[in-house]
């Protein structure tokens, strides 16, 4: 049985048409790509839904995604979660022709349980928990993973089980973590806010709302992944080696050969994949535009337009005086 | 292998990808001028479409012995940007209908002594023009450029014609895909073919590297680089067939035995002219 790794997962998502059999609509949030201990995971679109797609990278996590699928098969309810198993949907490698399976969840939300506590009522959000204990009952089924950042909420207050492939047969598994759930409710929730804030929050398929609170691995763009040490960042290669010092406070990722930097004092800059400085940082905005090559750039709340090399190609201007879209 | 005459019953191709994405902005010299990378790009290829014009002209007529396609890859995506193209390529009997007016270049040679050098001028057609804007999506491109030979060799009027040849024009920076990826569309490219050889991928790397040396159809050893860009595309290029090597020698005056690869590394226009004579006129041409 194949299985894939992180970085051809990301390869995959980058050019769907090419690599994947069937999702070649998918549009995927690629800063959402999050590796767990069996599976890659990215949040997407395909065809206006919210979906989460899970490759396995670990020998046991296609046999998990078959034991749910098992388990879940035929014990779904109107709040469950739909999760898809494609087979041979990735294709890993050309020359040999293999390809490996990936699975889909359908969000019917992408609000977590974890985001609304801060804000949630306390009696609506228990009231939810029991009634998703009441369901799992009822489907004869154990999540076995289930935590808020596992959950998500509609508008209506109902919860869905996400991240479902450790699901077996059997209720009973999650009684431990509904319970711990309950208490993180108890002890973060304020009260009798709950129903105003989702009625004012329409965030159905909203997919700007925040996804998850996981860590999110940077990604490897043009051969060079932002790190960090010590809250400095720096780059490095696809072997792992830094070929950019950590030395900025902030670093977007490289586009066509150049990122836009900044230092601790949030002065700005443009730097090429090597490190050598194109736009010196001492800027208090250095815009990048990677379809264009030119960088606006601000000065004592003047503007001036520079080029892909770095040379400053306009005068500089108060910013009602320059075309500026940023 | 690789002996079949051109013909108009036996017609070759030939692909030139062209990257004009963003980075081809920068600034590079290029026959001793400096230029962007896209300026270079665009001399190059329009020096190739006007000399294949040139090999196909017979008594002021021109022969239909070349299919030809230029795919240009960039933040507008893949296009074949050649006029009355049919599965991405125009026959050169066509396309010579359009031949654009022709401007005047100026390029220095002799790198080996600037005391030396002189100037030659070139006319040559403005086929296209320099661009550079967005994304390099070499990957794609590499597919799109897969299933135009793929097709060309499927036709059985083809089957036993001299092979396509490709010519990639590049800094090897790419936006899509994983180096992995480009290596194994590459290698499926090269393992395209006809009854005569399998297709000829070369590729041509402009570098903002200021060495003066230039490297033009390396031997097939062990090659190290640490631009990894420029390994890529060592890797990414076709073994260049045994037929081929006394002109390699020749044209190169290397001191190395064959074989050698398909690829040129921070070339003048004066090398590249030399990469598409040894990957076309070696070829007979019948009339």
């Amino acid at each position: 049985m194949n299985i894939c790794n992180i970085s051809s997962f990301r390869d995959a998502l980058s050019s769907p048409r090419t690599k994947f059999h069937r999702l070649h609509d998918i549009k995927a949030d690629m800063e959402s790509i999050y590796r767990t201990t069996h599976f890659a995971e990215c949040h997407a679109m395909l065809n206006n839904t919210p979906v989460i797609l899970y490759a396995p990278i670990s020998i046991d996590a296609t046999a998990l995604l078959h034991h749910a699928s098992l388990a879940l098969n035929g014990k779904i309810d109107t709040n469950s979660t739909r999760m898809k198993i494609l087979h041979d949907e990735i294709e890993i490698s050309a020359i040999n022709n293999s390809s490996c399976l990936i699975a889909i969840e359908y969000l019917q939300s992408v609000t977590t349980l974890h985001d609304v506590i801060p804000f949630g009522s306390r009696q609506r959000l228990l009231q939810a928990i029991d009634d998703l204990e009441s369901r799992l009952k009822a489907l004869d089924i154990s999540h076995n993973n289930l935590t808020p950042q596992n959950l998500t909420i509609d508008n209506k207050g109902h919860l869905h089980p996400i991240r479902q492939y450790y699901t077996t047969r059997g209720f009973g598994g999650d009684n431990v973590a509904l319970d711990k759930i309950r208490e993180i409710i108890r002890s973060e929730t304020p009260d009798d806010l709950f129903s105003k804030e989702l009625a004012s929050n329409n965030t159905v398929c909203d997919n700007n709302s925040s996804y998850t609170t996981s860590p999110r691995l940077r990604a490897v763009i043009e051969g060079r992944r932002a790190i960090s040490r010590e809250s400095l960042w720096g780059f490095e290669d696809e072997a792992g080696n830094e070929v950019i010092r950590a030395q900025y406070s902030y670093v977007s990722d490289f586009a066509e050969n150049r990122a836009m930097v900044a230092d601790n004092r949030h002065m700005m800059g443009l730097i090429d994949r090597d490190g050598n400085i194109l736009i010196p940082v001492i800027y208090e905005v250095v815009e990048y535009d990677c379809e264009s090559g030119n960088s606006w750039v601000r000065n004592n709340n003047q503007w001036a337009l520079f080029d892909y090399n770095g040379t400053q190609i306009t005068d500089w201007h108060d910013r009602d005086e320059c075309n500026i879209e940023l | 292998m690789y002996d079949t005459p051109i013909t108009h019953l036996h017609r070759t191709a030939f692909i030139i990808a062209i990257d004009c994405s963003t980075s081809m902005q920068m600034r590079i010299k290029f026959n001793h001028l400096q230029m962007s990378k896209a300026d270079a790009v665009a001399i190059v290829c329009n020096y190739i479409l006007d000399e294949l014009l040139a090999r196909a002209t017979r008594n002021d007529k021109v022969r239909n012995y070349y299919d030809i396609g230029v795919v240009q890859y960039s933040g507008d995506g893949i296009v074949d940007i050649l006029p009355d193209a049919i599965d991405g390529l125009t026959p050169i009997d066509i396309l010579a209908k359009y031949q654009p007016p022709q401007k005047l270049y100026c390029f220095l040679t002799d790198p080996e002594c600037e005391e030396y050098m002189t100037t030659i001028k070139y006319h040559i057609g403005e086929w296209i023009t320099p661009t550079a804007h967005g994304r390099t999506p070499m990957y794609e491109a590499l597919h799109h450029v897969y299933d135009i030979v793929e097709k060309w060799c499927a036709r059985p009027e083809n089957c036993e014609s001299f092979p396509p040849i490709i010519f990639h024009i590049t800094d090897g920076c790419y936006s899509d895909g994983s180096m992995d990826d480009i290596l194994t569309i590459s290698d499926r490219i090269k393992s395209l073919g006809t009854a005569n050889g399998n297709v000829l991928f070369v590729n041509i790397h402009l570098s903002t590297d200021q060495s003066p040396t230039y490297t033009l159809f390396p031997p097939d050893r062990e090659f190290t680089s640490p631009d990894r860009f420029k390994l890529m595309l060592f890797n990414m290029s076709s073994i260049m067939p045994k037929s081929m090597e006394p002109l390699i020698r020749e044209a190169t005056n290397t001191k190395y035995v064959g074989p050698y690869r398909g690829v040129a590394f921070n070339s003048s226009i004066c090398e590249l002219m030399m990469v598409l004579n040894i990957g076309s006129q070696s070829i007979f041409c019948n009339l």
